[in-house]
């Protein structure tokens, strides 16, 4: 009897754990499932690898909403030549050996015509081998690290080169600021390590000095304080962080906490949330925030001139998500724009040939809600640069 | 800067020390290191956040009630979680290995009730800074490091001079002879989880205001480090893990400084590497006999 019931037990362990070890996927939002498309015909599955759970699952969450959004604008406009693309979400919860197993799901599936994924340059460039040779086009919403182009003709990222943006802000910072001291705070990964470089030499290039830089493994500690101290003792001018939100609110409330505040402090693109403004209340006054990221929170949207095209999709997307804790940003408007790209080009160029369905792509000659931007001539991304501030715990644009 | 980074250093390891009596009172009475232990502390900050900014407006009834919650928890790990294998006579690393799921499950679990993104603290025990010979002391700090202290001497008063803690004395000796003498083993065991949670609880609480954020991934950096401190200061021996506790925090502000941000933990665990080498038993730890 025991036996019996140990070896049924075993059995359904066996069997949880195998249906386990896939990946959960699930497809949402159009009528037509997945399977359904015969031989011949368009493709109309769009998929998506994020992170939606994890640490970064807020960033999935943004993603995933910024394009359930956008498929069901282009599917109420007609789809494509009549019949609805279907979003496929899945989840690699922010980690490269997940992502690479949800490549190797999704580039299987005969009726997905493109990729959108996923958060963060590592985890992105890991995934990203199996989809070119897959020859699938994954379009990455943020990744900037300069070498993940360079990983094959199916690569697009939507957003710019590290050496990019932030060489042109070292250069600005250097000419607002005149040749000064720069201290650079950055966090260990693929992301900080180019954005150091880049501003260093922008910064260094237009007459500043960059006095020291300190590293730090993200998300592993909140103590600050050793790197601040030892950054304090060579008197910088500017203190330039490369940080996501939670580390840079307790590195700003530290830097306060030890009396640096004739310090101006310069933030990217991750700390454009308002996430930062509730740690860091009143304190990152007089900040700036420089990047290719936009903030539509309410008090910028006010005053702002982004548009008609993106103060319809944030209010929509605000009336249907925000109520989930998370309103519009930065994040969920490029995830609009890859999806909306994606699901146009595929429209006009068909998706029977993937080279035609990139160069379409990249032609992004669609309205964009996320900011200006175009393909140079050697194939680098171009976005305009933004500048924002904080004014009584809230976000201002410069 | 020495003197502001030793500080710093005295005033975390003060909160490792915490969460490092616990690991090493568990691993006393059972021989079983209590993985869960740094998901507890993470979840007493959560506990006390939530219930004061959803439930009640003040701060110190929520920390209250988050204790006894977090000690709650810490039972159930016992009696759920390990009792029944104990009773089995199972080998002790099936023990170790469900306190390692036990925290994964808590970890995830707040991230999903909660939300993954780092919450606001608030700091209740902000009084302002003083300067003295070149470093600044916040009044946060010396808070933490008298509440860590006094917490310290009740739990070595509780262990060394009440017939309770001979009973924990007893038990982390011999638990078959302790049965003998009649003492009620497993209330004995269950109280230490309580207690070891508790404290973790606090400890979580105080890091929590101290550097105004939470979030739930932090229970398994410092789960790591305690667990590092107790085995520095000999594991099962109270006043080792406090001594440890402290010489980590110090040790970890010291290297991130002096040495490199970057290599911080690296530092610290290196350190415990070299003790653990010229002395295996820690730096108060006795070896075992085992007198046939």
């Amino acid at each position: 009897m025991k036996k019996t019931i140990a070896g049924l037990l075993a059995s359904l362990m066996v069997v949880a754990a195998l249906s386990g070890c896939g990946v959960s996927g699930n497809g949402s939002s159009g009528g037509n499932s997945a399977a359904s498309s015969s031989s011949g015909s368009e493709k109309h599955t769009l998929a998506m690898s994020v992170p939606l759970t994890g640490t970064m699952m807020q960033y999935g969450t943004s993603y995933r909403n910024g394009a359930e959004l956008a498929v069901a604008d282009f599917n109420a406009a007609g789809g494509i030549n009549g019949e609805d693309v279907v979003l496929a979400v899945y989840d690699d919860k922010g980690d490269q050996k997940e992502a690479i197993n949800v490549a190797n799901i999704i580039i299987e599936n005969d009726d997905i015509f493109a990729v959108i994924g996923s958060y963060g340059s590592s985890v992105s460039m890991a995934a990203a081998p199996v989809y070119q040779e897959a020859g699938m086009p994954m379009i990455s919403p943020n990744t900037s690290h300069p070498d993940y182009p360079d990983i094959g003709d199916m690569m697009i990222p939507m957003s710019c080169k590290s050496e990019v943006v932030f060489g042109e802000v070292g250069r600005t910072l250097a000419e607002e600021f005149g040749p000064c001291k720069m201290a650079v705070i950055y966090q260990n990964t693929d992301v900080g390590i180019t954005t150091l470089e880049a501003v260093k030499e922008g910064f260094e290039g237009a007459g500043g000095t960059v006095c020291t830089t300190e590293t730090f493994v993200p998300n592993q500690t909140k103590d600050y304080t050793p790197l601040l101290s030892s950054i304090k003792q060579t008197d910088p001018d500017i203190l330039f962080m490369v940080a996501e939100y939670n580390d840079g609110a307790s590195i700003t409330l530290q830097a306060q906490q030890l009396g640096m505040d004739d310090v101006q402090l310069v933030g990217v693109g991750n700390l454009f949330k308002q996430e930062f403004l509730n740690l860091t209340g009143d304190k990152a006054d007089g900040m700036l925030l420089m990047g290719i990221s936009r903030i539509y929170t309410d008090e910028v949207m006010e005053n702002s001139d982004f548009g008609a095209y993106t103060e319809d999709i944030v209010k929509r997307y605000n009336e249907k998500y925000a109520s989930g804790g998370v309103a519009f940003d930065n994040f969920a408007a490029i995830a609009y724009d890859s999806a909306m790209v994606a699901m146009n080009a595929a429209k006009n160029a068909g998706t029977n040939d993937t080279q035609a369905l990139v160069a379409q792509i990249k032609k992004l000659d669609i309205d964009l809600c996320a900011g200006q931007a175009y393909f140079a001539e050697n194939g680098d991304l171009i976005r305009e640069i933004f500048t924002f501030t904080v004014e009584d715990g809230k976000f201002v644009m410069k | 800067m020495f003197l502001q980074q030793l500080i710093n250093g005295i005033t975390i390891g003060s909160t490792y020390a915490l969460v490092a009596i616990g690991y090493s009172m568990v691993f006393g009475v059972l021989e079983l290191i209590n993985f869960a232990n740094g998901s507890v502390y993470m979840l007493g900050a959560y506990i006390t956040l939530m219930i004061y900014v959803n439930m009640l407006g003040n701060f110190w009834l929520s920390f209250a009630l988050s204790l006894v919650l977090t000690g709650m928890v810490g039972y159930c790990i016992d009696r759920f979680g390990l009792r029944r294998l104990r009773s089995k006579n199972v080998p002790k690393v099936t023990g170790l290995i469900t306190t390692l799921g036990i925290s994964q499950v808590i970890e995830h679990g707040v991230r999903i009730f909660f939300g993954s993104e780092t919450k606001a603290f608030p700091n209740m025990i902000d009084f302002g800074y003083v300067k003295v010979a070149g470093a600044t002391i916040g009044s946060s700090q010396v808070i933490i490091l008298c509440t860590s202290l006094v917490l310290m001497i009740c739990v070595s008063l509780l262990v060394y001079k009440t017939k309770l803690g001979k009973a924990m004395l007893a038990v982390s000796q011999s638990s078959e002879a302790s049965k003998l003498m009649g003492i009620n083993v497993n209330g004995i065991i269950s109280l230490t989880f309580i207690l070891s949670s508790s404290l973790a609880a606090v400890a979580g609480t105080m890091v929590g205001m101290y550097y105004q954020n939470v979030d739930a991934s932090m229970g398994f950096s410092v789960g790591m480090k305690t667990l590092a401190s107790a085995v520095l200061g000999g594991v099962g021996v109270l006043p080792g893990a406090m001594v440890g506790g402290l010489l980590m925090g110090i040790f970890e502000s010291l290297g991130a400084s002096y040495v490199s941000s970057g290599y911080r933990d690296a530092i610290s665990f290196a350190i415990l590497i070299a003790v653990i080498l010229v002395k295996p038993t820690g730096l108060f730890g006795h070896k075992q006999i085992n007198k046939v």
